[in-house]
């Protein structure tokens, strides 16, 4: 969305010429892909500065789907950080009518990575007196301005200049925080996260990979190589990540104070920006590396295996919830947290757990994976939170849900079962409760009116609007409306939406199905006005009329609200579905009149005015009424018909009966007629 | 049950005629020998009486009696004696008389009814054509189904009942 603030006023071009030119200077050529420097999901291409052909720029073009740090993005376009490869400009690009994509531009690092696999590794010389002062430059900047890279990593440095003096760092926007980093590069708080839950970390999440990078650099293999993310988690949480990293590493005291202060897994105790600008000054400060996780005076025994590390432990539990549950339930975890752990808070929650788990009769072991993950969450608040296969840092959540939305799976469902089971909603309070200070709300990973958002829109999945994907749209601003309408074309706003739903339509002579699960959720989570509308939807029978109006109406008001112009494609689309509509209507004369009525306003492009003109509901309600008139009119006209069909008969008798009465009146006429006739003839 | 008591009711309209009999046997026996000559057709009608319909039998009583009447004009005139009565019972004008008024009677009855079931007919195809006109209109207008929405009101209505 900030993306798109910063294209406030400048239309995209329309030309052939002007196609795929970003803020009408830089062109991107797809022709001439630069894969040497992708970046994750991301394609690099050539750019062609039309402003000033001697400079080397390159294009990343974001993946549809994927989100991508724009607010940093925006920060670092109106002022670059040292020591980091600029970017020239962001935005979104048109290559065609219905083909929009979201580019970053940047300096192209001509002279290439400053470390390979093929380098080998760097001397310390190297390391300390051109590497780290650099990214400790580039941290510095980044920090002052509430920033994090997030992207410190051996590959992702290269030298700008011929002479290789210089090196930056490289782009650190457009794929989230942090997922793309090796997960030797990530702190305890997020180093066991999926990649693409890492979240933005904060400062102390570079000085950290800072302090990795180093290793990196003067090891010349990536620390930790050929071990698993967990077991590097747990072997981090055991002996401390310095332990683990730097004894297999040349280094001298100076290198080895900075990777202890660098490497500390607390936090609180890492070094912190200050640290670093006198180190840069040359004060050299001894630290006191960190030991890993905090150790309880007794062990507990899960599987055979002593546990003095609550954060190990809970780790352990996430990994084998029925067996963990066992343990939980016959208290010996409440018992050992209280007792050995001494925190009588946790203890209490922890009961808590057990029994609402035990009391819930539904679900036995999803009851079991939830609890696990609770606990754990107490266990470890500090790390990734664990729900079967999904794990994320604190901060996450949103860009993980991204991932599991694009690739969908189990992980998929695993986040909607997460989201809806108020374990998030429960972590949030538990975390929040550990905290002290008054600002507890506004503070917290996730703000507590979303997640409670969130769990209203799962409960709604089946409806248009609601579901995992409008948690999707909700929590990350940046990511494009993923509907297949819009074939894969980068739209992050309303505007866009119709603009290019009006192209496709116009394409397809309005046979479109522009409203997808990811469409109408995309659509409520950026406009808001429209809630009422999404609700009433929800309420609604698919089948019926006013569903179908209810959802022309939601487009009407997109187009007043965004783009007032006229939308004869769009126009067409309305004409198609309200075609079924139209065929209810059982008058011939009326099903004429209000198709020629759709027909003359069509014209004038706006969908208002055309459900206006047809008055559909009315026009509906009026045809039923008249419609069981006719009904009775008619049958009681087959019943004439059929009546006088068979009535011969009754006809026949009917006319003897009459026949002979007139006949009697004849003759009694005739008899009276006789008698005075005869009385005059012979009187 | 019906015909039991239109024979009772016949048998009790019987009496009087019987005890007019009985009298105008003993008073006027000629007229009551031309009355018991003319009125024949109206005896067997009476007693045959195919369509017990009661205007039948009127009309055939009363054009009956219409052509008696004037025989026992004559009788009266040309003198009220047996042998003037049997007289006239031997000419065959006199039978024409008595016979042609029952005949006719049996005329009117044949062809009156026939008539008007011939209008009746006109009527109903005249009623008819209308009514298939309107029908017509109704489908043109609210479409085929109309024709299965009325049938399935009918049988709905006819389940309710």
């Amino acid at each position: 969305m900030v993306a798109k603030s910063n294209n406030s006023g400048e239309k995209q071009p329309r030309s052939n010429k002007d196609a795929g030119v970003l803020r009408n200077r830089y062109k991107i050529l797809l022709q001439n892909p630069v894969p040497i420097m992708d970046s994750g999901y991301n394609r690099a291409y050539k750019v062609e500065d039309l402003r000033d052909p001697s400079s080397q720029v390159f294009a990343l073009i974001s993946e549809a789907g994927v989100p991508f740090r724009d607010e940093l993005a925006e920060k670092l376009t109106a002022k670059s950080a040292p020591g980091m490869v600029e970017l020239h400009s962001h935005g979104v690009v048109q290559f065609d009518e219905g083909d929009f994509r979201y580019a970053f531009v940047f300096d192209f690092p001509s002279e290439g990575r400053v470390f390979t696999n093929q380098t080998g590794p760097l001397t310390e010389q190297e390391v300390l007196g051109k590497v780290v002062p650099r990214v400790i430059d580039t941290i510095i900047d980044m920090a002052g301005r509430g920033l994090s890279h997030r992207a410190i990593r051996a590959d992702n440095l290269f030298y700008m200049d011929e002479g290789k003096l210089g090196m930056v760092l490289g782009e650190c926007v457009s794929m989230p925080g942090g997922s793309l980093q090796p997960a030797i590069y990530e702190p305890l708080e997020s180093a066991n996260a999926h990649p693409f839950g890492r979240g933005d970390g904060n400062v102390m999440s570079d000085i950290y990979a800072l302090g990795v990078l180093v290793c990196h650099l003067l090891g010349g293999v990536v620390p930790g190589e050929g071990r698993s993310q967990g077991d590097l988690y747990a072997a981090k949480l055991q002996q401390g990540s310095y332990a683990v990293l730097v004894p297999k590493i040349p280094a001298s005291a100076r290198t080895g104070f900075l990777l202890a202060g660098l490497l500390n897994d607390d936090p609180s105790r890492r070094w912190n920006i200050e640290v670093l600008k006198r180190w840069r000054e040359g004060v050299y400060e001894r630290p006191r590396p960190g030991f890993g996780d905090r150790r309880a005076p007794g062990p507990l025994v899960f599987e055979d295996v002593e546990y003095v590390s609550p954060r190990l432990l809970a780790l352990a539990l996430a990994k084998r919830p029925s067996q963990a549950f066992a343990l939980l339930e016959n208290g010996k975890l409440e018992s050992w947290v209280r007792n050995s752990l001494n925190d009588k808070d946790a203890g209490m929650s922890i009961n808590e757990i057990v029994s609402r788990a035990n009391g819930t009769k539904r679900g036995l072991r999803r009851n079991e994976v939830q609890a696990i993950s609770r606990v754990s969450a107490i266990l470890d608040h500090q790390g990734a939170i664990w729900y079967r296969d999904v794990t994320f840092g604190r901060r996450g959540l949103n860009t993980l849900l991204a991932f599991a939305v694009k690739e969908g799976g189990a992980m998929k469902n695993n986040m909607a079962e997460l989201i809806e089971s108020n374990l998030l909603i429960d972590i949030i309070y538990s975390d929040l409760n550990k905290r002290k200070n008054d600002k507890r709300k506004e503070e917290s990973w996730l703000k507590l009116g979303l997640a409670t958002d969130c769990v209203e829109y799962l409960e709604k999945r089946d409806h248009l609007g609601y579901g995992l994907e409008r948690c999707l749209y909700e929590l990350n601003p940046s990511v494009s409306c993923q509907s297949t309408a819009l074939g894969g074309a980068y739209v992050s706003d309303i505007t866009d939406f119709l603009q290019i739903l009006e192209y496709k339509a116009l394409k397809a002579e309005g046979k479109i199905n522009p409203f997808d699960r990811h469409s109408s959720a995309f659509v409520a989570a950026r406009t808001k006005s429209l809630a009422k509308n999404f609700q009433k939807l929800a309420t609604l029978n698919k089948e019926s009329v006013d569903y179908t109006l209810t959802l022309l109406g939601i487009f009407s008001r997109m187009q007043n609200l965004s783009n007032p112009g006229p939308m004869p494609g769009l126009c067409m689309w309305v004409g198609k579905a309200i075609t079924p509509l139209i065929n209810k209507i059982h008058s011939e004369l009326r099903r004429e009149f209000v198709k020629s009525k759709y027909e003359k306003v069509k014209e004038t492009g706006n969908i208002e005015k055309i459900l206006q003109a047809i008055d559909i509901k009315n026009n509906l309600n009026r045809d039923e009424r008249e419609y069981e008139q006719a009904i009775r009119a008619f049958a009681v006209v087959e019943h004439n018909i059929g009546v006088l069909g068979n009535g011969a008969e009754g006809r026949k008798f009917e006319a003897q009966k009459y026949g002979q009465w007139i006949a009697s009146l004849l003759s009694i006429s005739t008899l009276l007629s006789s008698m005075g006739l005869s009385y005059l003839y012979f009187y | 049950m019906a015909s039991k008591v239109k024979t009772g009711k016949s048998g009790k309209g019987f009496v009087p005629l019987l005890i007019f009999i009985g009298i105008c046997s003993v008073v006027a026996p000629p007229t009551m020998i031309v009355l018991a000559g003319g009125m024949i057709p109206t005896l067997v009608a009476t007693i045959l009486n195919p369509s017990r319909i009661k205007g039948s039998l009127a009309a055939m009583a009363a054009l009956n009696l219409a052509g008696v009447i004037p025989v026992l004009g004559f009788l009266w005139e040309r003198g009220h004696t047996i042998d003037q009565s049997i007289r006239l019972l031997t000419d065959p004008f006199m039978w024409l008389f008595m016979f042609g008024g029952a005949g006719f009677a049996a005329f009117l009855l044949w062809g009156v009814p026939i008539v008007v079931q011939a209008f009746y007919e006109v009527k109903a195809r005249q009623t008819v054509k209308r009514f298939e006109k309107r029908r017509a209109k109704l489908i043109e207008e609210w479409g085929g189904q109309i024709i299965e929405d009325s049938k399935m009101q009918r049988s709905v209505k006819t389940a309710r009942k």
